[in-house]
């Protein structure tokens, strides 16, 4: 009995194993094995770092690197922060009516439909543009700035800010409204403003689901490929946009490249982790040591 | 300040929505015209009569399904064992469950798509479904393992001070409590392997065409109309699928057959 009830959880555990574990770890080891010019179907079978050393000397691979970090990172913490003053702000007010339904619509969109409603609106020939032509503030179409295709990457910005916001807010509006049951009544007696109530008490409660959201968005937005491809400039490109199409060449010969790029790409995401681990664990001691 | 806040947030995501179905309905709008002539309906007939349309619904729908139902059946013992169980190897599990959260989406996808070229599995719908499980499973085990956490030990000590084993545990004490958790997750993994591009493309080698898939070869060649109706029509079927799916797998499936 004993026996069998140890093995029930791995027991439990082989569906994971088989359908997600597996395919999972297998596609990061041919990844790996690839980037280091193993692959014998087209001859190569010496094990060499030179794929690597090839994206590091390439100028591209840091425009573009530097490009979706500070990309990911600007639309990130704009998310997550305006999601979280407008879910304190929700959460002060009394009744919620229509607002979460209708927050939850942008979230049921996928990022490139998202991408393409920026374009909509935004566009030089958009409805941006062509309200502030009919209210005389631009005169022709080149005046209206240039959001979209920019090497600024505003479009793709504001695209992902315009989707991720109502996700935050979602994500942390149930935990300001719990808190304001107790908390809050509690700060207000011992003679907290509003501000004190935000800075000493909202703020600290709500730090690890801001710092979880942080870092998932900018993980998607770092990686992502179809937003940057609707929205993006012919330069810089995103760094999802440089792998895909160096992934999508026809040359054969280049797919150790892609993998050693790939590679490096998956470190930042797996760097991550850590960052996330090490940032909650802080987060953790402080609040023992109050 | 609140209110004001609440018919902001809605202009701002209700503008952008409107004018794409405004979009659908106009023909031909140069700049700066802001209202067109007349309604255009053409791309909205072409849409509902064209025989590709209708079977990439099919293909879609397919895919999702199998994807999610898959999910729910994997990610239901997954969470089971996180939270119920002490095992060594916990925290690894942990780490692989939230892994592709952390793995940007373009090297996931390519890398899936290598793999699933070396397993001999790509060019179909079943290569398809079991790529899209990878990406969907994360949430839904987030969002059951949630659950589980919610109901607690307190559930399991009660189940087995009355004689339940662990497998009746699941399905008789925590399986009719989970009915949220288990349509959440369903739709979830379901929405998420249906705006699935990037993947279906790559394993599906372009012979799988999947909506994400039309729409994008339709966004790199059509005019705003089409764009617009194609998309629409997407978001559309998508919200009918979670309801559909919230109807009958919330009430009825898991109720009556499941048990």
């Amino acid at each position: 009995m004993l026996q069998n009830k140890r093995a029930l959880p791995y027991l439990l555990l082989l569906p994971f194993l088989v359908f997600f574990a597996v395919p999972l770890i297998f596609s990061l080891c041919s990844m790996l094995k690839q980037s280091f010019g193993i692959m014998p179907g087209i001859g190569l079978d010496e094990l060499t770092l030179n794929y690597y050393v090839d994206v590091l000397d390439s100028g591209t691979f840091y425009s573009s690197l530097g490009f979706s970090i500070a990309l990911s990172a600007i639309a990130s913490l704009l998310a997550v922060g305006l999601g979280f003053a407008i879910a304190f702000i929700l959460a002060e007010g009394k009744e919620e009516g229509m607002i979460m339904s209708i927050l939850r619509l942008p979230i049921l969109l996928p990022h490139f439909t998202a991408a393409f409603l920026i374009f909509l609106l935004l566009s030089q020939s958009g409805l941006a543009s062509r309200v502030m032509k009919s209210f005389g503030l631009i005169a022709n179409i080149e005046e209206f700035p240039k959001l979209i295709f920019d090497s600024q990457g505003l479009g793709i910005m504001i695209s992902y800010i315009w989707k991720e916001v109502p996700f935050c807010i979602l994500f942390i509006y149930p935990t300001l409204k719990l808190i304001n049951k107790g908390l809050r009544e509690a700060a207000y007696t011992l003679g907290a403003n509003k501000f004190q109530y935000l800075w000493m008490v909202a703020l600290p409660v709500c730090k690890p689901s801001i710092i979880s959201l942080f870092i998932i968005l900018f993980a998607y937005n770092f990686g992502s490929f179809e937003v940057p491809f609707i929205l993006g400039a012919s330069y810089p490109k995103a760094i999802g946009i440089l792998a895909y199409i160096s992934y999508i060449s026809a040359d054969i010969g280049s797919r150790p490249y892609t993998m050693a790029l790939n590679i490096m790409i998956t470190a930042m995401g797996g760097m991550l982790i850590f960052v996330y681990i090490w940032l909650i664990r802080k987060i953790k001691t402080m609040e023992g040591q109050l | 300040m609140s209110k004001f806040l609440k018919i902001i947030i809605t202009t701002m995501i209700l503008i952008p929505i409107l004018y794409m179905v405004f979009w659908s309905f106009t023909d031909i709008l140069p700049w700066p015209k802001l209202i067109p002539d007349g309604i255009n309906l053409d791309v909205w007939k072409q849409l509902i009569s064209s025989k590709d349309y209708i079977r990439t619904i099919g293909v879609s729908i397919v895919v999702s399904m199998w994807a999610a139902a898959i999910c729910i059946l994997v990610a239901l013992p997954t969470a089971y064992a996180i939270t119920c169980f002490d095992f060594c190897w916990k925290p690894v599990i942990r780490g692989i469950v939230y892994l592709p959260f952390f793995i940007p989406s373009i090297s996931l996808s390519l890398g899936l798509h290598s793999a699933f070229l070396t397993a001999g599995i790509t060019d179909s719908i079943m290569g398809v479904v079991l790529s899209h499980i990878v990406p969907c499973l994360p949430y839904t085990i987030m969002i059951l393992e949630g659950s589980f956490e919610q109901m607690g030990r307190s559930f399991s000590e009660q189940g087995r001070n009355l004689g339940a084993n662990s497998i009746q545990l699941l399905t008789m004490v925590y399986l009719p409590n989970m009915r949220q958790a288990l349509y959440l997750s369903a739709s979830m993994s379901f929405i998420v392997s249906f705006s699935q591009y990037l993947l279906t493309f790559l394993v599906g080698g372009g012979i799988i065409k999947t909506l994400p898939v039309m729409l994008f070869q339709i966004m790199q060649n059509g005019n705003r109309t089409e764009i617009s109706a194609y998309s629409l029509g997407f978001i559309i079927l998508g919200a009918i699928c979670t309801y559909l799916i919230r109807k009958y797998l919330g009430e009825r499936y898991i109720m009556k057959y499941m048990l």
